[in-house]
């Protein structure tokens, strides 16, 4: 038999609550029967003193031996006091024990009134005594004394206690058989918990626990189960990312290496190919700036260490800014970029310098994978935000891959990544910087035809944000 | 729960309506026999509300898993 500690904890407190329930029940009905059968004996033995007093009062010769009959019968003693204050004895009887006999006693009672009291005799049984004046004509003149004997009662009343003790323990022991049940079975789920918990303290989060209540031990089951779920992604994201982080990283530190290598040994043949080489050095260490900067500020926003410098802003300005540095790049390729500014946008709050990131990071992304056409940004305001799209006419992304397009790392062309260059962070700062400042950002794109990335910034939302700065 | 635990717990309530129904009857003299045929009759009594909860929730067990 196991016993386990939450199991016990539950079992001892409802036994020492069914242990002071018994023990006060028990006491309360032990002093209920005894006061009753106290009461009830000396309602007799009173009714039988008065009927003993009413035949003592008549004066006959025969009371004396009617009253010791009717005593017999009625299983008490009397005893008759004289109004000297002796005894009354038939011959040949026995002189009895009189100790319970005191003197204030038979003044009162030679003074007309009665007494009544309980007494032990030398074995430590209880009678009971009632004593009364025998008055004949206005005079009192002797008394009577009624004994009677509580053993009968008190036994009574010992056997009714055994057999009380005995349901009391009958009570104990089913109570005893229902708490192992009950405490096993409400503990089971705790104890699946903890064992749980432990094993994904070792690092097995891929267990789960079977919750079949509703109640809240079952939401705090289903709470550990996505607890366990949200690890294990954290531990599979972090994989991913390590994995993918060391691929980015080896990637141009090889072309490093391999350009640097030919370089150093002097297996050039021309200076065209030594500047060709110079140039990829070059490409691939800047590319590895842009990655190296890219990471930190993605390790910062996820830390939670970027603050960001909230202030009234206008996304005209800050469009065409970054609008200025790409026009270069978009030349090179020829592609036409233009701006669809409208008038009466309203000023949102947000970072001025991120924002610009954003914008940066949507624009070079949209230049990096479109060959021919046009780059178009749009900023417009419905009643509800300001919504800011940036379209391109570029090679598009599947619907299958627009739920991943903003993980880190996430590749549209995997094959081809190198070609178009980037970090494969950009987006995932996007979605970051977007989010930090009360915005969301949405994706439409169609293979062959085009990508729109909008920002939607809620005019609600950015009052509600209007005192964070 | 193991089956050591079951049988510890209804050897513990046996005991328990045993001692129950000695002290009950303990004025009616009755003879051993008769004490043991009330206390089958109580233990029957006292296992319907078991096996009704019991077959109560294999019903709603089943009938959730249909």
């Amino acid at each position: 038999m196991t016993i386990n500690r939450i199991g016990l904890k539950l079992g001892a407190a409802v036994l020492v609550l069914m242990i002071v329930v018994l023990v006060s029940s028990g006491l309360a009905v032990d002093r209920l029967f005894t006061n009753f059968y106290d009461a009830q004996m000396k309602d007799n033995t009173q009714e039988v003193a008065a009927h003993f007093v009413t035949m003592a009062e008549s004066n006959d010769t025969s009371s004396q031996s009617m009253i010791r009959a009717f005593a017999k019968f009625s299983s008490v003693r009397v005893f008759w006091l004289t109004d000297e204050g002796k005894i009354l004895t038939f011959p040949g009887e026995k002189q009895p024990d009189l100790s319970f006999i005191r003197a204030r006693d038979t003044e009162r009672l030679h003074s007309g009134r009665s007494i009544a009291f309980q007494n032990y005799d030398r074995h430590g049984n209880r009678f009971y005594v009632i004593g009364k004046p025998v008055r004949i004509g206005k005079n009192t003149r002797s008394a009577i004394y009624i004994v009677s004997s509580m053993k009968k009662i008190d036994d009574s009343l010992q056997r009714l206690r055994n057999l009380l003790m005995l349901s009391g323990l009958g009570a104990f022991l089913l109570a005893l058989g229902m708490i192992l049940i009950m405490s096993k079975l409400l503990s089971r789920p705790l104890l699946q918990m903890q064992q749980m918990t432990n094993k994904m303290a070792k690092g097995n989060w891929e267990t789960r626990l079977q919750v079949r209540s509703r109640d809240e031990i079952g939401m705090l089951g289903h709470s550990i189960n996505d607890l366990a779920a949200s690890l294990q992604r954290y531990r599979d994201t972090r994989r991913a990312f390590f994995s993918n982080i060391s691929h980015e990283l080896r990637t141009p530190v090889t072309y490093l290496q391999g350009y640097a290598k030919v370089l150093k040994d002097g297996l050039v043949d021309s200076d065209k190919e030594k500047k060709q080489y110079l140039s990829i050095i070059y490409q691939e260490s800047i590319r590895l700036e842009h990655l190296i900067n890219d990471l930190f500020a993605l390790s910062k926003i996820e830390e939670g260490q970027i603050k960001l410098n909230m202030e009234w802003m206008d996304l005209k300005t800050t469009i065409k800014t970054a609008v200025q540095k790409v026009k270069l790049k978009a030349e090179e390729k020829r592609l036409s970029l233009q701006l669809d500014l409208h008038d009466h946008v309203p000023l949102i709050r947000g970072d001025h310098k991120r924002m610009e990131q954003v914008l940066l990071n949507l624009l070079e992304n949209a230049i990096r994978y479109t060959e021919k056409g046009s780059v178009l940004v749009r900023l417009t305001t419905t009643k509800e935000a300001t919504v800011l799209s940036v379209s391109d006419t570029g090679i598009g992304i599947s619907e299958e891959e627009l739920p991943y397009i903003f993980e880190r790392f996430y590749r549209v062309e995997k094959s081809r990544a190198r070609e178009y260059g980037g970090t494969g962070l950009g987006l995932s700062i996007v979605k970051k910087f977007v989010e930090m400042q009360g915005g969301t950002v949405r994706i439409d794109s169609q293979i062959g035809v085009g990508t729109t990335f909008t920002l939607i910034f809620t005019h609600e939302k950015k009052q509600k944000r209007g005192g964070m700065s | 729960m193991k089956k050591i635990d079951w049988f510890f717990s209804i050897f513990l309530i046996i005991m328990g309506l045993t001692c129950l129904l000695f002290s009950a009857n303990a004025f009616g003299h009755e003879s051993f026999f008769a004490f043991g045929r009330i206390l089958f009759k109580v233990c029957m009594w006292a296992a319907c509300p078991g096996v009704l909860v019991g077959s109560l929730y294999l019903w709603f067990h089943y009938r959730n898993k249909g």
